[in-house]
């Protein structure tokens, strides 16, 4: 992470034990299915991007430059309770936008 | 050669074989159940393919006993709707337990999808509810909706139970 967001999300509420397992959950399939691809179209520079800064902030910013049509990026916007229950749907939302990048 | 396309949701498996030039030679239907990869194995039996690729929830099971690959509905169903409509331009899924809502490029590639997973509102068994509720057959539900005089009612914004509440003190 580029600036350190954890005293903040903790002053929010936010339970950082479960928001990790979940990254390490969605991280180890992002290492083994995404990044060994070779020749990743541009879209996966913001997957990056969001797997790493990872809140709704930068994904708004990524949502307005979008709607303005400043930049053509394609995007997925997701939503999450950081549970591990809805881990099923986020695997079909996640993979349905990589087929879009293909 | 013969093609297969196996679609394991939530509420029923559907197998569906084609030949090269994709015309359909046999399709087969049944309940997932509790345990989907049991029926899949069930209804993939005695039926001849040369390589067959799966969808839907249970697709990652499927390929992990299968070695078979895999695509998610989404990009299962623009290829579909292109097939039998090539003019359309979106799709939209209402399957029991989530709702789907898919466009298409001209070219035929997905260009946006949103889904309801979250809502009970947002399901086929929702407006299967709503349909009995008001005495209608699930097939007619649609159809007399499009009918309907143009006036609606706020039923509820946030919940499905709280909505089919509010509908029968409506009645």
């Amino acid at each position: 992470m580029s600036e350190d967001y954890r005293s903040m999300w903790a002053d929010l509420g936010l339970d950082l034990a479960a928001h990790d397992a979940l990254l390490g959950v969605l991280g180890q399939a992002y290492q083994d299915i995404y990044l060994a691809q070779k020749n990743r179209p541009e879209g996966m520079g913001y997957f990056d991007f969001v797997m790493s800064e990872v809140h709704g902030l930068r994904i708004k910013e990524l949502l307005d430059e979008k709607a303005l049509e400043e930049k053509n990026i394609p995007c997925l916007r997701i939503e999450t309770d950081y549970s591990m229950e809805d881990v099923g749907q986020l695997k079909t939302r996640v993979e349905a936008f990589v087929e879009q990048l293909r | 050669m013969r093609f297969a396309g196996i679609d394991i949701g939530s509420r029923t498996i559907e197998l569906v074989v084609v030949d090269e030039a994709g015309q359909i030679k046999a399709g087969f239907q049944a309940d997932t159940g509790f345990d989907p990869i049991t029926e899949a194995k069930k209804i993939v039996d005695g039926v001849s393919f040369d390589r067959i690729m799966a969808t839907g929830y249970g697709r990652n099971l499927f390929e992990i006993a299968f070695e078979a690959a895999t695509v998610t509905e989404i990009k299962a169903h623009a290829k579909g709707a292109r097939v039998f409509f090539p003019e359309s331009n979106a799709v939209l899924d209402i399957g029991g337990q989530d709702s789907k809502a898919i466009s298409l490029f001209e070219n035929g590639r997905v260009k946006k999808f949103e889904m309801n997973d979250r809502c009970a509102a947002g399901t086929g068994k929702f407006l299967e509810i709503m349909a009995k509720t008001l005495g209608y057959d699930i097939e007619e539900f649609g159809r007399q909706a499009l009918l309907a005089a143009g006036w609606h009612i706020h039923l509820c914004r946030r919940h499905q139970v709280a909505g089919a509440g509010n509908l029968r003190r409506l009645d």
